[in-house]
């Protein structure tokens, strides 16, 4: 009797041990199961990039140099001063820590990383460009951004890079003098374009798009950089002690138990770049009021109205082979305020956060998934956590090693 | 049974369920995916899997439908309207698959699936012959 009560006994102190033990530091190993999830989040499971068949020189070396210089290059610019560097800096994730980006004008949205963008489908926060080239040629005649027009980018690339632009695309045109001209610029800018004959208006649309596939070249070779998530999974999973720059501490293991569990973020930020690639309304409040940025659903009339896409005549791609485009949803009200997740390696180094710069640091954007409120326009996807301080830290920590 | 034996079940119970709670948290549901299924009104036999098992789920990709009678003939006339979503979650789809070719011998090809999340995932087919609709749903765990 006595010995049976002894084991009894034993018994119920190692587990209120274990069990006070967890409540002080959580359980800091990971299970096969949770392994396999953590790797799913690590460069490990990265796949290769994949083709982008509507651009014929999307991994064209001399191509990904032209791109470079072109990235860089404030001559295509109304003032002289601004290239896409200006807000997407090599040394800043190739974003500018800004609210709104400032070019020749202000932006109405924040600036996003390039890192990992040769992966994407859709661009921009609301997805209106469905290829890199495309995205790129966008800023250049962007009134607050590069404030250039199509015409002046043609002579300026051919008069910059005549070497360069010709072992790429073959001969260029020799274009006539021709005034600041684009479809898309102010009213003197149109009529000049509108002035234009059909075919000096393709010779330009031609170079400008190649302008454009040569910066997506160069874009593509952005890969996403280790982290010490990475270093930390691919120590555990085969089987090492993780070394002094991989280590995970139990607050940041549990960081990411709370990430693909209660926190359920991993539901939108998964695989290798931490995002689906989709459209999700957040309830992120709208810095103007009443609510003006729709997002998603503005995008599917510019897709539809644009030249520039997968299936327009200056895309390298059989129109078969463009999918994400002829199976894309579209319905304008399901998509109201919704946004691309965002992918959040590096994030803790690049506040303030959301499409619009609207929430200033990662402990307001824990509270804003905890606390779920309603949308200014559309229905929020997102319910309330009810997570505790503890869980809210540990979220904090995880989103840290990224 | 006296209070001691209670007590060491109580606290085997109670360790299980710690051990189980902690440590398997994320299992993943194992469910199989069922291969073919008889649908709503009875009218139809129907299988619907990947064309090409290596696809990315969150690419447009195509799979294949097969249908057949209750007594096995292949259907060869028949028109699908697909959708899927993930009723755990409340979505849709982030495309709107179509058939896009009737391939003969009772097999359609469907493209344009994607799936943007893992998890489970209830797929309907709606089948119309000769102005007679019948359904079925698949729920089919995506990894
Ligand atoms: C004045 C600042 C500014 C300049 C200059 C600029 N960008 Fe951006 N970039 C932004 C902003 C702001 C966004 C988001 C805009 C939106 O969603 O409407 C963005 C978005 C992007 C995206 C989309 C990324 C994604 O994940 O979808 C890419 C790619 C990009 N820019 C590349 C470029 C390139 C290439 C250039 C030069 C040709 C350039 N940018 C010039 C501010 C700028
Ligand atoms: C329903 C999908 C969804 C879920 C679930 C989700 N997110 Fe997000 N996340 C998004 C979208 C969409 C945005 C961009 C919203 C916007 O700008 O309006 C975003 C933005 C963010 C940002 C800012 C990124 C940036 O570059 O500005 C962070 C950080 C973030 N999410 C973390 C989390 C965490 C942590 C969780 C879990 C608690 C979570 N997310 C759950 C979809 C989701």
């Amino acid at each position: 009797m006595t010995r049976r009560y002894f084991a009894v006994t034993l018994v119920a102190v190692i587990i209120s041990v274990a069990v006070a033990g967890t409540l002080l530091f959580g359980n800091a190993s990971l299970s096969d199961a949770e392994l396999k999830v953590a790797r799913s989040l690590s460069l490990a499971s990265l796949p290769k990039i994949p083709p982008d068949p509507s651009n014929v020189v999307a991994d064209n070396a001399d191509a990904v140099q032209l791109g470079a210089l072109l990235f860089d290059d404030t001559g295509m610019s109304a003032n002289g001063l601004v290239s896409c560097a200006t807000c997407h800096l090599e040394n800043r994730q190739f974003q500018d820590d800004l609210q709104f980006s400032r070019g020749i004008g202000t932006t109405d949205r924040r600036s996003m990383p390039l890192r990992g963008v040769g992966y994407q489908t859709w661009f921009f926060w609301d997805g209106r460009k469905d290829s890199l080239w495309s995205q790129a040629i966008g800023p250049l005649e962007n009134a607050v951004e590069h404030g250039f027009t199509r015409s002046q980018v043609a002579k300026h690339v051919l008069a910059t890079y005549p070497d360069e632009y010709t072992r790429l695309f073959g001969p260029a045109p020799k274009l006539a003098e021709i005034p600041p001209a684009s479809p898309l610029g102010n009213q003197m800018q149109q009529a000049n374009w509108q002035q234009l004959s059909e075919p000096t208006r393709d010779e330009i649309n031609r170079i400008f798009v190649n302008t454009g596939k040569s910066i997506a070249a160069f874009e593509r070779t952005l890969v996403p950089l280790e982290n010490r998530f990475d270093r930390y999974i691919n120590a555990v999973s085969s089987g090492q002690e993780p070394g002094e720059d991989a280590t995970l501490s139990k607050q940041e293991i549990n960081g990411f138990k709370v990430f693909a569990g209660k926190g359920s973020c991993i539901d939108c930020h998964s695989g290798a770049r931490l995002t689906d690639d989709f459209f999700h309304n957040t309830g992120v409040p709208d810095p103007n009021n009443p609510p003006s940025d729709r997002g998603r659903a503005t995008a599917f009339a510019e897709l539809d109205a644009d030249p520039f896409t997968c299936l327009g005549r200056y895309s390298d791609a059989a129109p078969d082979s463009c999918l994400d485009l002829q199976f894309m949803a579209r319905e304008v009200d399901l998509f109201d305020r919704t946004f691309k997740s965002p992918g959040l390696r590096g994030i803790a180094e690049r506040p303030p956060f959301m499409h619009a710069g609207q929430i200033e640091t990662l402990e307001q954007v824990i509270e804003h998934y905890n606390n779920a409120p309603p949308a200014p326009l559309g229905h929020s996807e997102i319910v309330p956590l009810g997570l505790s301080n503890r869980e809210k830290a540990d979220l904090l920590a995880f989103l840290r090693t990224l | 049974m006296n209070k001691f034996t209670v007590l060491t079940r109580t606290i085997l119970i109670v360790a299980t369920a710690f051990v189980a709670f902690n440590f398997f948290p994320l299992a993943l549901n194992a469910q199989d995916n069922a291969v073919s299924q008889v649908s709503t009104g009875e009218q139809f036999v129907v299988s619907f899997t990947p064309e090409n098992p290596d696809s990315q789920r969150n690419s447009p990709h195509a799979w294949i439908a097969e249908i057949k009678t209750a007594d096995g003939e292949p259907v060869t006339n028949a028109t699908i309207m697909v959708d899927g979503g993930m009723a755990a979650h409340g979505h849709g789809m982030p495309t709107r698959p179509r058939m896009t070719e009737n391939l003969g011998d009772g097999h359609y090809k469907i493209d344009g699936m994607q799936f943007h999340m893992a998890g489970e995932w209830q797929l309907n087919l709606a089948i119309t012959v000769d102005d007679v609709t019948d359904t079925v749903t698949f729920d089919q765990v995506i990894q």
